[in-house]
């Protein structure tokens, strides 16, 4: 009986320890984090407002056909109901740049780290709520993202948006392993409730959308289950005997021997599967696929840059404090991987947003392969080097959040402007989308690391990372970091290819089918908010050193040294003496030398410039009835990557082609078929199959089970409960 | 004094880079047709054909928009951008602290994803087939350049290039035997990204075996001067970055005016002619690579890039 009694004693000893750190905390840091914390549940309740509203406008109409009514209705609401629909999004928006605002403030202020406890339950119960510099970085991420997702989204109803982004927003805040894991499983519901809801907002094609939310869920929900068990490991135990889940008690704990290891395989596997970390990236590219347009930028623009705040938290915070040097080593490479894998299924890919999840798995790898260096600079005690790579993955974590967002939004436009998703029937968008073009062109080349964007400052500062960790170590780990830099350069060519191919098909050249000549830019919003993004892209690329001076808390967060003058307006540098990466004065020599080169160009031409039809390789014109050429004679997706798919994608990915040809006077179409398989889905579904089968044939044996054999079975759990009591006892 | 020097030095080095590489890229190819006991074109003739498309019209066409007209202005101010920052003749330039190595192999990329998305804009199946093959090299060549610059930098601690030709400076390479192993994945790669040499050269006037050419195919006066230009100052500045790392004797610091300027000014003469001469001798002997088999010759030069990094590690390790 005591022991039944000591739940409630526990909080209460909390909330002691609490009062004593909050008397501590500077009092600069009080403002923050209870105005960050009160947008959550003003998201929930704007959410609860609109999917009240929304419910109201259906219900009396059509109770009886809610489901059927649901598809039109999206498009054919009547006017109050817009109204309401479009102040709920304000308000969205609204709460979601105040929270941006604040975030940004917290890290300008840079205060001492703060943390809330928020009762709730029973009395003697609560939340633990937390803002540090590593926080703050990530929150802002996620509500610029969350602004611009909400602001461009016309037509949905904005409730699951909301409550989508208030999970996230309570993951990133949580200061314990119960809002943690509550945020994450949040996240996970929510998200599944994304791709669910409103498929009126969706392109004319419909998403293939079987498989997809159960996998995602799955996935969310084990990951969750990983990051809790990791915690509950490294707790320290309360006298009561209960695990001590705040952070903060957390972090003076150092496991050893196997616990270690548990710890950290289990915080790689929770963080990881909802960061799309090879090989548990599989659900990543059927959801970002079947998921409503908005619902795809926010999970790719906001929950996978909150999935990687969980992994830096994680393995560099709660758990990283001393692990072995081989640790960060693997992590280097499994990353590489990642990054590989990634880039070279975003080479094959034909689908838009399945394309733009497989550069999101790649960006997860390029960000494992940050942790891993840090984790290095730390075992060999080069604090310097720690923070190099910890820079890279802050810059990654940023660019990934706002370059996907910016990408998903130009595919959604696409797909609304052009009617479909698919690259081989896209093509000649430039000319009739010339705003997504450019939106895009920036996101692609941000994410291609074309200097000085945003993805070379990351890029840069990746492999000065990893040239510092090889001088760290032996013969062993500078091996094992060279192949790893092998790893990083294959997959940043990879994805400079997929970039290319993604703009080169999708919008350049001829038009491919009749439907994408007719393509239209998207409304006013959506175009003024990838504009917005695309800005904020370029200023990343120009000024990443201010960007890190900026995340400075973050640095102090994670215990880091900070970058110092190595991160300055000037640009990046490795070593405080030596000269590096100067994005400014090189993106101004650019400017002024195209400068010259278009003036040479344009203004002493003599002649003139005019349009004629292409030349083709001398090839006669295309007949009248083939306005813009046969549409065959172009380069197309599949064949732009062959090479690579020959090369590469065989041995990795196990790419084949099957053409059927059709005998003279047959009438149908030949076809052409490029498969691939992807390795983790070779054996990681393979091996959950067979644990199903094993399962199953294991239930079944149960069936024949006598009736008689009831009692045996009880007297059986009895005894084994009554063992398991004295066993504790005993203890 | 020093601040003065580096910029006339600089300024030099941009006008010999700019006006020697027209001729450069002519004289490879006639030193190639005389191997070949043909007359050749003489290297003239190269800035003859960019006056001559100076003064023609140009045409766009009617399918491109405005990425196709962009593409030569970008291509050819990144080309000429890393002209600027790799050291020709003497050390101590103004945009010394610029000239990261990663950052060139970034303007290269930069230079050939402009040239790629030209091509594409045009529409016309050449510019695809030369695109796909363009940016299909460019994944194995990439990381080979890449992971030479690791090797260079994990060895002598920068990735900075005009440090590198300074650090390299006294014995050469030869002070770093494991760095010979660096050379041959380097001239791969720079094989594989200009348009000479046994793996990209231009085969013949066929459009089904263009590499380089069927990016500038739909190309037509100015924008295809331009492209010509930018394609030769990539030759030379590939040639001067191969110098500076591999034959780095010779160049002189900024400051050392006039004498040293003279002496570096003759080796580097002397190293494009050699590099010059080796190129057009494996163009005359072998014929280029068919398109399947690249992808295996630049997989050997990551291999051999990984063997110079492991080489280096053991080095250390033993040191």
């Amino acid at each position: 009986m005591g022991r039944a009694a000591r739940p409630v004693a526990i909080p209460g000893s909390n909330r002691a320890q609490h009062d004593h750190r909050r008397r501590q905390a500077t009092p600069d840091a009080i403002p923050f984090l209870p105005a960050l914390a009160l947008i959550v549940p003003g998201l929930l309740a704007v959410a609860a407002v609109e999917a009240a509203r929304a419910g109201f406008a259906r219900g009396p109409a059509a109770p009886g056909r809610a489901a059927n009514a649901d598809r039109g209705r999206g498009a054919r609401a009547s006017r109050p109901a817009a109204n309401g629909a479009r102040r709920a999004r304000i308000a969205i928006v609204t709460l979601c740049l105040a929270g941006a605002a604040l975030a940004l403030a917290c890290l300008l202020a840079a205060p001492a780290p703060a943390s809330l406890r928020v009762p709730l339950g029973e009395p003697g119960f609560g939340l633990v709520l937390a803002l540090d510099g590593l926080s703050c970085w990530f929150i802002l991420i996620l509500f610029a993202v969350a602004a611009a997702a909400v602001a461009s989204c016309s037509e949905a109803s904005a409730a699951p948006l909301a409550a989508f982004v208030a999970a996230l927003a309570l993951t990133v805040l949580a200061g314990d392993g119960v809002a943690l894991v509550l945020g994450l499983e949040l996240t996970a519901v929510t998200g599944w409730g994304l791709m669910q809801a409103d498929t009126a907002a969706d392109g004319p094609e419909p998403a293939p959308r079987a498989g997809a939310s159960p996998a995602f869920i799955g996935m969310a929900v084990l990951g969750a289950l990983g990051v809790l068990g990791a915690i509950v490991l490294l707790a320290p135990a309360l006298p009561s005997g209960f695990p001590d889940l705040r952070f903060a008690s957390l972090r003076g704990t150092a496991p050893a021997g196997w616990s270690e290891i548990a710890v950290l395989a289990l915080a790689l596997f929770g963080a990881g599967s909802l960061a799309g970390l090879v090989p548990l990236h599989l659900w990543l590219p059927p959801s970002l696929s079947a998921a409503p347009v908005h619902a795809g930028v926010l999970m790719a623009g906001a929950m996978l840059p909150v999935a990687l705040y969980t992994l830096l938290r994680l393995l560099l915070d709660l758990a990283g404090s001393a692990p072995p040097l081989g640790w960060g080593v693997a992590l280097a490479m499994l990353g590489g991987f990642a990054a590989l894998l990634g880039a070279l299924r975003s080479v094959i890919e034909t689908d838009l947003r399945v394309l733009l999840a497989c550069i999101a798995i790649e960006q997860t790898g390029l960000v494992t392969i940050a942790i891993g260096v840090v984790l290095i600079g730390r075992a060999a005690d080069l604090t310097s080097l720690a923070s190099l790579a910890l820079g890279a993955a802050l810059l990654l974590g940023l660019t990934q959040g706002l370059l996907s967002a910016l990408l998903l939004l130009a595919a959604g436009a696409v797909e609304q402007g052009a009617g479909t998703r698919h690259l081989h029937r896209l093509g000649g968008l430039a000319q009739r989308m010339p705003m997504t073009t450019l939106c895009a062109l920036v996101g692609a080349a941000g994410l291609a690391a074309m200097p000085p964007g945003p993805g070379f400052a990351a890029a840069w500062l990746l492999f000065q990372a990893l040239i510092g960790a090889a001088r760290a170590g032996g013969v062993a780990t500078q091996l094992a970091l060279a192949a790893a830099a092998a790893l990083l350069a294959l997959a940043l060519a990879l994805g400079t290819v997929a970039a290319l191919r993604l703009v080169g098909v999708g919008f350049l050249g001829r038009p491919r089918t009749p439907r994408t000549a007719a393509a239209e830019d998207p409304g006013s919003v959506s175009r003024r908010v990838m504009l917005v993004l695309a800005t904020l892209a370029l200023i990343i690329g120009l000024v990443p050193g201010l960007l890190l001076r900026l995340a400075g808390p973050a640095f102090a967060a994670l215990r880091t040294e900070p970058m110092g003058v190595r991160a300055a307006l000037a640009g990046l540098r490795a070593h405080p003496e030596q000269p590096g990466y100067a994005p400014l004065a090189i993106a101004a020599l650019l400017a002024g030398l195209a400068a010259i080169a278009f003036v040479l160009l344009r203004r002493a031409d003599p002649v003139g410039q005019q349009r004629g039809p292409a030349w083709d390789g001398g090839f006669a014109a295309p007949p009248p009835w083939l306005p813009f050429g046969d549409p065959l004679t172009q380069y197309g997706a599949a064949s732009f990557s062959q090479i690579l798919r020959r090369t590469i994608g065989a041995r990795l990915l196990a790419a084949r082609e099957t053409v059927t040809t059709k005998l003279p006077g047959e009438t149908s179409a030949a076809r052409f078929l490029v498969t691939t398989r992807d390795p983790a889905a070779a054996w990681l579904l393979a091996a959950i199959a067979a644990a199903r089968l094993w399962l199953w044939q294991r239930i079944d044996r149960l069936r024949p089970f006598p009736l008689g054999g009831a009692p045996a079975l009880t007297l059986a759990a009895l005894a084994a409960l009554l063992a398991v009591l004295a066993w504790r006892g005993l203890r | 004094m020093t601040l003065l020097s580096g910029l006339v030095a600089q300024a030099l080095h941009l006008a010999l880079m700019l006006g020697l590489a027209p001729g450069l890229a002519g004289f490879v190819r006639w030193l190639k047709a005389r191997l070949l006991h043909r007359a050749g074109p003489p290297p003239r003739l190269a800035y003859r054909d960019l006056l001559r498309l100076m003064r023609k019209q140009t045409v766009r066409p009617q399918s491109s928009s405005f990425v196709f007209a962009a593409a030569p202005v970008v291509a050819t101010a990144a080309s000429v951008l890393a002209a600027a920052l790799v050291p020709s003749f003497a050390r101590g330039m103004t945009t010394a602290p610029l000239a990261d190595l990663l950052l060139i192999a970034g303007l290269f990329a930069l230079a050939r994803s402009a040239l790629v998305l030209g091509a594409m804009d045009a529409g016309s199946a050449v510019g695809g087939i030369g695109a796909s093959r363009v940016a299909a090299y460019a994944v194995f060549a990439e990381p080979a350049t890449l992971l030479v610059v690791v090797t260079l930098a994990v060895l002598l601690g920068t990735t900075n290039l005009d440090q590198l030709t300074g650090l390299l400076q006294p014995g050469g390479v030869a002070a770093h035997a494991p760095l010979g192993l660096a050379l041959a994945p380097l001239v791969a790669s720079a094989l594989a990204q200009v348009g000479v040499g046994p793996i990209a050269g231009a085969a013949s006037a066929a459009e089904p075996a263009m590499l380089f050419e069927a990016l500038t195919l739909e190309h037509g006066g100015r924008d295809l001067a331009l492209l010509e230009f930018g394609a030769a100052v990539r030759l030379i500045t590939w040639f001067s970055l191969i110098a500076a790392l591999f034959l780095p004797a010779f160049t002189a610091p900024a400051a050392a005016f006039p004498l040293g300027w003279l002496i570096g000014l003759a080796a580097w003469a002397v190293k494009l002619t050699v590099l010059a001469g080796a190129v057009a001798l494996a163009e005359a002997a072998m014929a280029r690579l068919g398109v399947a088999r690249v992808p295996g010759v630049l997989g050997a030069a990551i291999v051999l890039g990984l063997l110079a990094a492991a080489l280096v590690a053991l080095g250390e390790g033993l040191a």
